[in-house]
């Protein structure tokens, strides 16, 4: 795969207004291959398939060695925008998501550099609204016009009329908007024309004054921080009141953008955002078409500002759009492959003795229940449970990264040959990626450059601890879990049972860093050929072999006593127990 | 920890350090080579050079250091510490 835009950790490399112009360069070709390859995965996602077979399809359908087990008569059953919070069924989802992706692509492709990211941002708008409706569109919008007046508190009317005017009429359709229906252009062209000039006053005379003063900083962490907040207040209403906090559906999806936010955030405070930023590029950071795949899945990809702004047009465009359609491709590879991969993997394991398991749930029922469970056995359930997430994820995550490279973004892919890995620190960058720079950016780095300058080995164990142990736990799967299940005591307790995931997970890697350290890098590149390969392999399943046991204690614990998934894991190992 | 006086040769203490921590180094690696995606591959392995340079120069280094260019070649990564060196006397 090409090598992307260098992603200097720090920001990115700047790209100048004129390498922009020079990388933007049209080819016919490549707009006929995007808009065919679009047309094509919609086939193929779509029941289309069924209702149009062409003679390939069904060659593979009936005569291939592959099982055709896609029951929905198509291979993308997960993709989509949220089955749960929009009213459109999946396959509609998935049109919209492509048709706009396919209109998108064409703005940002023939637009001069300076307006092609304006497009890309009232489509992914359109889309929001169409799919959760008006009044979480206008909750979104307005939260985020909030957003941006705090992070660049400004005076330019330019900016401030119409910013106060959007969030004005976001209010006014978020109240006047009962259910999914639009509101009445009379009442909502009038609550917004009172209300604007409100809002100017308010922003003006008093938010932007309080900008100007000390409580600036304290703002701008809170919005960056709110979705924390918010959840943690939640769960003390939950406590006092034992109801749930209200949530409107566009704040959720705000709050769906909090590592994002928070990268935002780094960014802003490293000074690496114009402080005189149009509202465009703000957006811009944030919405495109890709936003709408699987909205609240993989939400760290594309980091802050810096990264997405140096990754734009950072070299040739038609390179860049190629090189997404290549991880298209692999993304309907990995649908397609997955239920066979999955069957593959079970057979192998059945034909070695093993009974089969497929989830880490199943495996633990049978422990509680006191049955035995072989060695075999469990790891048929460890690797299914990886390769179906896996497999899943890759699915998702390429096709989300591939829309950003049509729009013009040379973004690193979000899984980066995990299998490559042959230990944990090298798996934890090349497995989940942007994830793992969220938690370097909001935790390794402030820790790494403040505390233990002295001492190295505590200095890099400490800075691991905070990134996979407490940021991975409070700022990731906390705040995911709390967005999904709601705010509630119970599943803060649900979410506490799951620390000693954490704990493992920042130990190991923390443990290989620092032994990684103590013994310097020098040994040889890995994968590099002649004998030693055979210790490559060997590194990369061990790796891999510790990873699956350990994840298995951020699922495990929630529904079964921790001593059940020490004994699985002490199986695994080949422990009695 | 050893902190001359004068201006310090950073730059072949710093080439000797990429090409024996990192195997993807090229030999020899010209002060010109850019590192990103080549050398440096990830961020972690820019903080590998920080704390070299911390331990070898005494050196104390902020997140927005290593901000734009500044670790873009073996030269530019000299200069900066050259440049805190400075600053800190």
């Amino acid at each position: 795969m090409a090598m992307s835009h260098p992603a200097l950790p720090f920001g990115g490399r700047p790209v100048s207004d004129a390498e922009r112009r020079e990388n933007d360069r049209h080819d016919y070709r490549v707009v006929l291959l995007v808009l065919a390859t679009l047309s094509g995965v919609a086939y193929l996602w779509s029941d289309w398939m069924v209702r149009l077979p062409l003679p390939g399809i069904a060659w593979l359908g009936n005569h291939s060695w592959l099982k055709w087990s896609f029951p929905e008569g198509h291979f993308a059953e997960q993709v989509w925008i949220d089955p749960r919070a929009v009213p459109l069924a999946d396959q509609p989802q998935r049109l919209l998501v492509l048709g706009l992706a396919a209109v998108g692509f064409l703005f940002a492709y023939y637009l001069p550099p300076r307006i092609k990211k304006i497009p890309l941002v009232l489509l992914a708008l359109l889309g929001i609204g169409w799919a959760f409706g008006p009044r979480a569109l206008a909750a979104l919008l307005g939260t985020h016009g909030i957003a941006f007046l705090t992070f660049h508190p400004t005076t330019r009317r330019a900016v401030t009329v119409p910013l106060s005017t959007t969030v004005a009429a976001s209010a006014a359709l978020f109240f006047l908007t009962p259910g999914t229906e639009w509101a009445k252009p009379g009442q909502l062209i009038l609550a917004s024309a009172v209300g604007a000039p409100a809002v100017y006053l308010i922003y003006s005379q008093l938010y932007r004054r309080l900008l100007r003063t000390s409580a600036r900083p304290v703002l701008q962490a809170c919005v960056a921080h709110s979705s924390v907040i918010y959840l943690f207040l939640g769960v003390a209403w939950n406590a006092a009141t034992d109801s749930i906090l209200f949530l409107p559906l566009g704040l959720v999806l705000f709050f769906w953008q909090w590592e994002r936010l928070i990268f935002y955030y780094v960014d802003l405070c490293n000074d690496r955002v114009p402080r005189d930023l149009s509202p465009w590029e703000y957006f811009a950071t944030f919405f495109n078409p890709a936003f709408l795949v699987n909205f609240n899945w993989i939400v760290s990809i594309g980091k802050g500002y810096s990264y997405v702004h140096n990754s734009f047009l950072a070299r040739d465009k038609n390179r860049i759009v190629l090189s997404g359609l290549k991880l298209i491709a692999l993304s309907v590879l990995a649908f397609f492959l997955r239920p066979q991969i999955l069957l593959l993997i079970a057979s192998v394991f059945r034909k070695l003795g093993a009974t089969v398991y497929d989830s880490f749930f199943d495996m633990l029922t049978v422990l509680a229940a006191g049955e035995p469970l072989g060695f075999l056995s469990a790891w048929s359930g460890l690797t299914l449970e990886f390769f179906s997430f896996y497999l899943l994820w890759t699915g998702v995550a390429h096709l989300k990264v591939g829309l950003w490279r049509l729009f013009g973004y040379d973004l690193e892919p979000y899984f980066q040959a995990p299998f490559l890995s042959t230990n944990l620190v090298a798996l934890w960058r090349r497995y989940t990626f942007y994830y793992r720079e969220f938690l370097l950016h909001a935790f390794y780095y402030p820790v790494f450059f403040r505390f233990f300058k002295k001492r190295p080995l505590v200095r890099t164990f400490v800075a691991t601890m905070a990134a996979a142990g407490f940021g991975n736990f409070v700022y990731g799967h906390m705040v995911e879990g709390f967005l999904y299940e709601g705010a509630t005591v119970a599943e803060l307790l649900s979410q506490l049972r799951t620390i000693p995931f954490f704990v493992l997970f920042g130990t190991a890697i923390g443990a290989v860093a620092v032994f990684m350290q103590l013994r310097g890098r020098r040994a040889r590149r890995p994968w590099t050929g002649g004998w030693r390969t055979a210790t490559d392999v060997a590194s990369m399943l061990l790796t891999f072999g510790a990873f699956m046991i350990i994840r298995m204690f951020r699922v495990g614990p929630v529904h079964f006593e921790l001593g059940d998934c020490v004994r699985l894991a002490l199986i695994a190992l080949g422990i009695p127990a | 920890m050893s902190k001359p006086a004068e201006d310090p040769e950073v730059l072949p203490g710093l080439i000797d350090f990429l090409e024996r921590t990192f195997p993807e180094a090229p030999r020899p690696l010209a002060p010109n080579t850019s590192l990103p995606n080549s050398v440096l591959d990830d961020s972690l392995s820019y903080l590998e050079v920080v704390m070299f340079l911390e331990k070898e120069f005494g050196l104390s280094f902020e997140a927005r250091d290593l901000e734009g260019a500044a670790f873009e070649t073996p030269s530019a990564i000299a200069d900066l510490a050259k440049r805190k060196l400075r600053e800190s006397r």
